[in-house]
């Protein structure tokens, strides 16, 4: 294990060193975070493939009918969640089990989901894309249809040197767009970097944090990419078993992946059902269970019932973690400019 | 030719499908132990093939996979390269594939999702398919469709046959029967994920395989 880590990480400094040394920005470790788990060795990073999962994220040819795109789920503004819904909704507003998580630094997360159903990025994209209830379509069509584009045609010959279209090249473009997705320029960051500081309310509030969450929550990911649970009750209607329903261990009944809590205040509403609204919601859940002891988890069963000022706090110290650096990025925004360049090609 | 990298050679394999007496492909009728059964669909993944002398292993071919349509008769004779000039008593190979393959991102070749073995809503390869119809299917419109598969911890169902083999043709048989007899037509007549009981089944169709 020890070797396999230190392997990994000389891997990943090498192919880091490769983009430092073009001076490009696809991708970096902001400092004093830990060695991303995706494996760059097999996907190198480079702007051609970013490009083109880009265009495909943004583009609705994935779904059956040309509705939905993976934007129409996980959009920009809101740290790539969906604006306001609870479940997510895809084709013909068919309504989806889940709420729809933010996505951002993906490259330091080892499983996808809530209930860690998919256990690589790569193939993350195939789940929506297939699912009856997001953007209904089958794998080989949406590959008939790539290739009928001479954009794609293009797009594919420019990022892996010829033109065949294939599943994995599709989803490997995918990705590559995907793990550019880093978030870390939350005045948090900055307060960490030197370059702000922290009001009294804030201060108190990362206090409480370090006691009371961080154990779950865990910085600088704000997530430790555990299965736990955290005290809701089980919804009736939706019967939501969580990891079990991937393990089938009873242990693991109404376990979730613990989420990121960077851009929280964007990517309302909150928990794996949406099912509560804002974060007032959140922190008077967490304050409630106190004394109850029945969570079998040491750190939620010693939690104190916070008072309405510290849930204040807590509170201003989560809304340090909003980075709108992020949600404005360019670069991660619809890809006018890359389909204006093809239109040019193309005439 | 003294060295036996020159002498290289393949190992061909075939394989035939029967469900009890009856030769068993899409297509084809069987009334076995009381049920009537109809074959629509019958796929499986093969590889990881080894050869063993003594007990040894001698030659291993781990990244050779090879998915069986017994619709295609094409699928069902294939070869594995580069077999030296040695001895061997057995072959060994997974029916499945191999836990470690299920983890590192997107395969192509037969490995590739679009082939339609493989469950995108919670990754994983199906290792066996079997569909159809059954008179004892307790389903509305008597069909049957078992999805085998499952690679995490206990649920990992893909299994190891080891036979006899010391021929560089080795022809395997597949009778279905053992399968069709450790599953249940009324409780268990659509299987499409991955459960304790479907290494089980993976387990039953093993005894079913054998060379010739
Ligand atoms: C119809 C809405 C919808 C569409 C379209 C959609 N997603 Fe999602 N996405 C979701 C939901 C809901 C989840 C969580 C599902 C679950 O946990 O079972 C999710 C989860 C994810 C995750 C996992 C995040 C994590 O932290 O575990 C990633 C990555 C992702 N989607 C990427 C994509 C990509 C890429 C596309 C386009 C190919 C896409 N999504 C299309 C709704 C959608
Ligand atoms: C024992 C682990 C654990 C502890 C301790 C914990 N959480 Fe959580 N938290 C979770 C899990 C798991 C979820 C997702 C639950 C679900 O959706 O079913 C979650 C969800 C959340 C969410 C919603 C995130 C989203 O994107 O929907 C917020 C906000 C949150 N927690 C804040 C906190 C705060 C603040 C504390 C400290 C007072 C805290 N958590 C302590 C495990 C924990």
């Amino acid at each position: 294990m020890k070797i396999k880590t230190a392997i990994a990480c000389v891997v990943v400094s090498i192919v880091l060193m490769a983009f430092a040394e073009k001076g490009g920005s696809l991708f970096h470790v902001p400092a004093g975070w830990p060695v991303p788990h995706y494996d760059f060795a097999k996907n190198k990073l480079t702007q051609e493939k970013v490009d083109l999962g880009r265009l495909l994220f943004y583009d609705p040819i994935l779904s059956r009918d040309s509705t939905i795109s993976c934007e129409s789920c996980h959009s920009r503004f809101v740290a790539f969640t969906h604006v306001d819904h609870a479940l997510s909704h895809g084709i013909n507003d068919r309504i989806g089990k889940r709420n729809a998580p933010a996505l951002m630094n993906l490259a330091w997360q080892r499983s996808f989901m809530w209930d860690g159903a998919i256990n690589h990025l790569d193939m993350q994209a195939l789940a929506p894309i297939t699912n009856a209830l997001e953007m209904d379509e089958q794998l080989p069509n949406v590959l008939e249809k790539l290739r009928t584009q001479s954009r794609y045609r293009f797009m594919f010959e420019r990022a892996y040197g010829d033109t065949t279209i294939s599943t994995e090249g599709m989803l490997r473009a995918i990705s590559s767009f995907m793990v550019t997705l880093v978030s870390s320029n939350s005045k948090y960051d900055q307060v960490k970097r030197g370059e702000a500081n922290f009001t009294r309310q804030e201060e108190n509030g990362y206090a409480l944090f370090l006691m009371h969450c961080n154990a779950c929550h865990t910085e600088p990911l704000f997530t430790n990419g555990e299965f736990s649970r955290n005290g809701l009750a089980q919804d009736a209607v939706l019967q939501d078993l969580g990891r079990f329903a991937v393990t089938l261990q009873p242990e693991d009944s109404f376990l979730f992946k613990v989420p990121t809590l960077r851009n929280i205040a964007y990517s309302k509403p909150y928990m794996h059902d949406g099912r509560m609204k804002r974060l007032s919601d959140v922190l008077k859940h967490y304050a409630s269970l106190h004394g109850q002891g029945v969570h079998m988890n040491n750190t939620l069963d010693q939690l104190p019932s916070f008072s309405s000022e510290q849930q204040v706090d807590i509170t201003s110290f989560l809304l340090t973690l909003s980075d709108s650096t992020f949600v404005m990025n360019p670069a991660f925004s619809y890809p006018r400019e890359i389909i204006a360049s093809l239109t040019k090609e193309s005439n | 030719m003294s060295t036996s990298v020159m002498r290289a050679q393949h190992l061909d394999v075939s394989i035939d499908s029967k469900l009890g007496k009856h030769a068993f492909i899409p297509g084809s009728t069987c009334a076995v132990a009381g049920d009537t059964i109809q074959c629509t669909a019958l796929r499986l993944y093969l590889g990881s093939f080894m050869l063993l002398n003594e007990g040894d292993t001698i030659m291993r071919w781990p990244f050779f996979y090879f998915l069986i349509d017994f619709s295609d008769p094409s699928t069902t004779v294939f070869q594995l390269p580069d077999l030296p000039d040695i001895d061997f008593d057995e072959v060994s190979f997974l029916i499945g594939v191999d836990s470690s393959l299920q983890v590192d991102g997107p395969h192509g070749g037969v490995l590739d999702p679009a082939e339609g073995m493989y469950w995108t809503w919670q990754n994983g390869y199906i290792d066996v398919k079997v569909e159809g119809t059954a008179s004892l299917s307790t389903d509305i419109k008597e069909e049957f469709a078992w999805h085998l598969g499952g690679y995490q911890g206990p649920l990992n169902a893909s299994v190891r046959c080891v036979l006899p083999c010391s021929k560089k043709r080795l022809h395997l048989t597949i009778d279905w029967f053992h399968l069709f007899h450790a599953m249940d037509m009324k409780t268990q007549h659509h299987v499409m994920s991955p459960s304790a009981a479907t290494v089980q089944a993976m387990e039953a169709l093993k005894s079913g395989i054998t060379a010739r």
